[in-house]
């Protein structure tokens, strides 16, 4: 592959690697959230979208854990290549987007509120 | 703030139901009402600890029991949790201080454990409550901003 033209993004449609609507429990993780951009030149954008409820414990947020495929299997790395946290406001809808270079990507968001839920979904847009 | 599908309809409901509704206000003037003082706090005041001195404690004692205290082998370690205002450490002092047997006295007499006791848990109502919340804080749990009724106003 070789870039012949200026890059571009094909945005794909909100939630198209899990919904924005997915509840995740007080305290609870949802794993096994597979970007592939393996065979996109530049990689691509993964947007993370966590919307809170009504009530927000003083500890809280939305932890996203970014695992890098190392083979063809694929086998994920054991350990975060890349960790954030995008905090949790009562009735809010809070994004954050991270650019991830060519490859395939394990993603797990974990609800670090202990008491409430919240809803969240990831979005992945390639790059070309 | 982006506020949630479920924000946007609480919020759209009650505007409509405000003097002038959505098409009587600007978005400035329907924020400083929904941010406004305006609902009695659901959550009763509580209470905070009074701190205390190491004078206030000491000034509490007869000149026996200061004494009584200055030979006490332990004196280093009550005066630095005095200090240090921990709550918990200083009532277990005072337990330590006024115990006693027939052949070993108290370093405090009973009366002034119990003034020690006074001080050492005063509290008062926590002066940081508000007797009254806005209708964003009761209902969406913060205050809003302009972006919030920007996107809950009906188009």
């Amino acid at each position: 592959m070789s870039l012949t033209a200026d890059p571009s993004v094909t945005y794909g449609a909100s939630g198209n690697v899990l919904a924005t609507t997915t509840s995740i429990s007080a305290g609870a993780s949802n794993t096994g959230n597979i970007v592939d951009f393996s065979t996109n030149t530049l990689g691509g954008w993964v947007q993370v979208t966590e919307t809170g409820g009504g009530t927000v414990a003083s500890t809280n947020g939305c932890q996203v854990s970014i695992y890098p495929a190392g083979d063809s299997t694929p086998h994920y790395d054991s350990s975060a290549m890349w960790t954030y946290i995008i905090p949790t406001l009562a009735n809010s809808v809070s994004r954050q987007s991270i650019l991830l270079p060519t490859g395939k990507y394990s993603i797990t968001l974990t609800n670090l509120d202990a008491t409430n839920a919240i809803t969240a979904g990831i979005t992945s847009s390639p790059l070309t | 703030m982006n506020p949630s599908a479920s924000a946007i309809s609480t919020l759209q409901t009650y505007v409509a139901t405000l003097s002038g509704g959505w098409s009587g206000n600007t978005d400035a003037q329907i924020v400083a009402t929904l941010n406004s003082p305006a609902v009695a706090n659901p959550v009763a005041q509580g209470t905070i600890a009074v701190p205390f001195t190491r004078a206030q404690l000491l000034g509490a004692l007869s000149v026996t029991s200061l004494l009584a205290l200055r030979n006490y082998v332990g004196v280093t370690s009550v005066i630095a949790d005095v200090d240090s205002g921990d709550v918990g450490k200083c009532n277990s002092w005072i337990q330590v201080l006024a115990a006693s047997t027939g052949t070993t006295a108290a370093v405090i007499t009973s009366s002034e454990a119990s003034a020690l006791t006074s001080i050492v848990n005063a509290t008062v109502p926590d002066p940081s409550w508000q007797a009254q919340i806005s209708w964003a804080q009761q209902n969406l749990g913060r205050s809003v901003d302009a972006n919030d009724i920007a996107e809950s106003r009906p188009s």
